[in-house]
């Protein structure tokens, strides 16, 4: 996909969020989280080697004796960054977790949310993510409000940094205008074809920056050092032997 | 003192059309032989609260009618299936109410 | 714990908490007129019903170390607890579970294999098969009705039911 590294979609995706890990804090993922848990090992590899790693339902990362414990830790603020994947995401911040339809007779249903619409007021940085950069996905306005962008008036949350990742683009969410904005543009794509495929208006205003390039020292490790720890580890064995290619 | 053992069809006794019943989150440990006594009773309009999640305890009482009213944040079926299978059917029908949490 | 309602983080803003108006609000918060918090309605659960390790007549139970139970328990107005064995005093070091006193009990069941087709970690696996019979029956109201009938309605008591899936406690036929 970029400068002849033949990355899969999830190689892309967990390098750009690896990005986002730093050193000295705690980042978690929750279960069926094959991407960030790849991305939490290479920031790891790469940037942040006093990282604390939490990926919930794994052999080795998941350190709490009972499920919520790990909510009540975030409750108490002892999270820095999580990640989220949603079926939609609004302009507004607002991300659905639930259901395509009316809520009570819905076309589309999912399991729940377990616990991420409160993990969205408690954790300081958050990091979402999609596999597609679709209009069906990033939609003027969701069907279910699982979590919100802006709370009301006076409700206290701890979020402070919003971002989107997808195979396109970085989103921002500005804090101050509370709107989803484009941050960047992945090398090889356009701001028209972004804009082509957001349901929503980005509000484009001058020039956009192109995403920082995925470096060769990037891809090699996570093909390498990051690919086998997760099989040796038993950290989702199945999805790094199949979606995270040979160096 | 005194005494609580009692047989599966005395307990059920307990249990009351429309009572809110708390059950254990997950797929194993599921009190499968007390849920198929209340379908045998034939007990109604009960709400299934699951902590933390529910899996085949709430999905077994939405299918047998027991239940329509269920709360939980994630109502899965482990390895088995994303949703659970009732619950899918019966809420894309629009005969059951599923209380959201986070 | 006897109050009416519980601060708690998240929901403000959702449609979660928009469905839902009798079970959370927005309130003030009394010490900070600045500040406003979510406030989620007192739950008053009528029964707990969970299945355990074992039991005693007096109803002190054993149950998996790690769950909610005790919390299902002391939440709860009644109690029914299904064990896999009935032992004369259910110890309190006893290092297979956890340990639950008889004041939170209402009533203990013997029911050994009560929780197939699940499992019961360390006991028996859970019997897959049938499990997935569960899901394919879940398709239909009419596929549903039969899995009912041969399940629930045509077998009188658990002990038939353990007959009809061919098992026998003592046996422990569904492989460790």
């Amino acid at each position: 996909m970029t400068t002849g590294f033949d990355l899969t979609i999830e190689e892309h995706l967990a390098i750009l969020m690896s990005r986002e890990v730093n050193d000295w804090e705690t980042s978690a993922c929750g279960a069926l989280s094959f991407i960030p848990a790849t991305a939490m090992l290479l920031g790891r590899e790469m940037r942040a080697p006093n990282a604390e790693i939490i990926i919930l339902g794994s052999r080795d990362y998941s350190p709490f004796v009972t499920g919520k414990d790990f909510h009540f830790h975030a409750q108490r603020g002892q999270l820095d960054l999580f990640f989220i994947s949603a079926i939609e995401i609004d302009q507004h911040g607002n991300f659905n977790l639930h259901v395509i339809g009316d809520r009570d007779e819905p076309d589309v249903l999912m399991p729940g949310q377990y616990g991420t619409g409160m993990l969205y007021y408690a954790v300081p940085r958050i990091v979402m993510f999609r596999t597609e950069h679709t209009r069906r996905s990033f939609v003027d306005q969701v069907n279910y409000v699982s979590g919100a962008g802006t709370s009301p008036d006076g409700v206290s949350r701890r979020t402070r940094e919003v971002k989107v990742i997808t195979p396109m683009a970085k989103l921002n969410f500005n804090q101050e205008s509370r709107i989803m904005e484009l941050g960047s543009v992945h090398e090889g794509f356009s701001v028209d074809q972004v804009v082509e495929n957001t349901g929503f208006n980005l509000g484009i205003q001058g020039e956009i920056d192109t995403t920082p390039q995925i470096t060769e020292e990037e891809v090699h490790t996570l093909r390498t050092v990051v690919k086998s720890h997760m099989i040796d580890s038993e950290t989702y064995p199945n999805e790094a032997a199949n979606l995270i290619r040979e160096p | 003192m005194r005494e609580k053992l009692v047989s599966v069809e005395q307990a059920a006794q307990i249990v009351k059309d429309g009572d809110h019943i708390v059950f254990n989150g997950s797929m194993d440990w599921t009190p499968m032989a007390m849920l198929r006594e209340l379908a045998r009773r034939e007990i109604r309009g009960i709400t299934a609260l699951g902590v933390v999640g529910g899996a085949m305890n709430l999905d077994f009482l939405l299918g047998a009618g027991v239940a329509d009213q269920v709360e939980t944040c994630s109502l899965g079926f482990g390895e088995y299936a994303r949703v659970a299978p009732n619950y899918e059917r019966l809420q894309k029908q629009g005969r059951m109410r599923m209380l959201d949490n986070t | 714990m006897g109050v009416p309602f519980t601060s708690t983080l998240g929901y403000a803003g959702t449609d979660i908490l928009e469905r839902r108006p009798d079970d959370f609000k927005i309130i003030e918060n009394p010490f900070d007129s600045q500040e406003r918090t979510v406030v989620a309605k007192a739950m008053n659960p009528d029964v707990a019903i969970f299945h355990g390790l074992k039991g005693d007549r007096l109803g002190n139970v054993l149950v998996q170390k790690h769950g909610e139970e005790l919390l299902l328990a002391q939440a709860s107005r009644r109690v029914i607890v299904t064990v896999e064995e009935i032992v004369n005093s259910v110890d309190f070091e006893d290092s297979d579970g956890w340990f639950i006193p008889a004041i939170h009990v209402s009533a203990v069941v013997h029911a050994p294999l009560g929780a197939h087709p699940t499992g019961v970690p360390g006991l028996y696996d859970a019997d897959e098969d049938r499990i997935n019979e569960y899901v394919k029956a879940s398709g239909t109201d009419e596929s549903f009705g039969k899995y009912l009938n041969r399940y629930v309605f045509e077998v009188g008591s658990h002990q038939q039911y353990l007959e009809l899936v061919g098992l026998r406690p003592e046996l422990e036929a569904v492989a460790r």
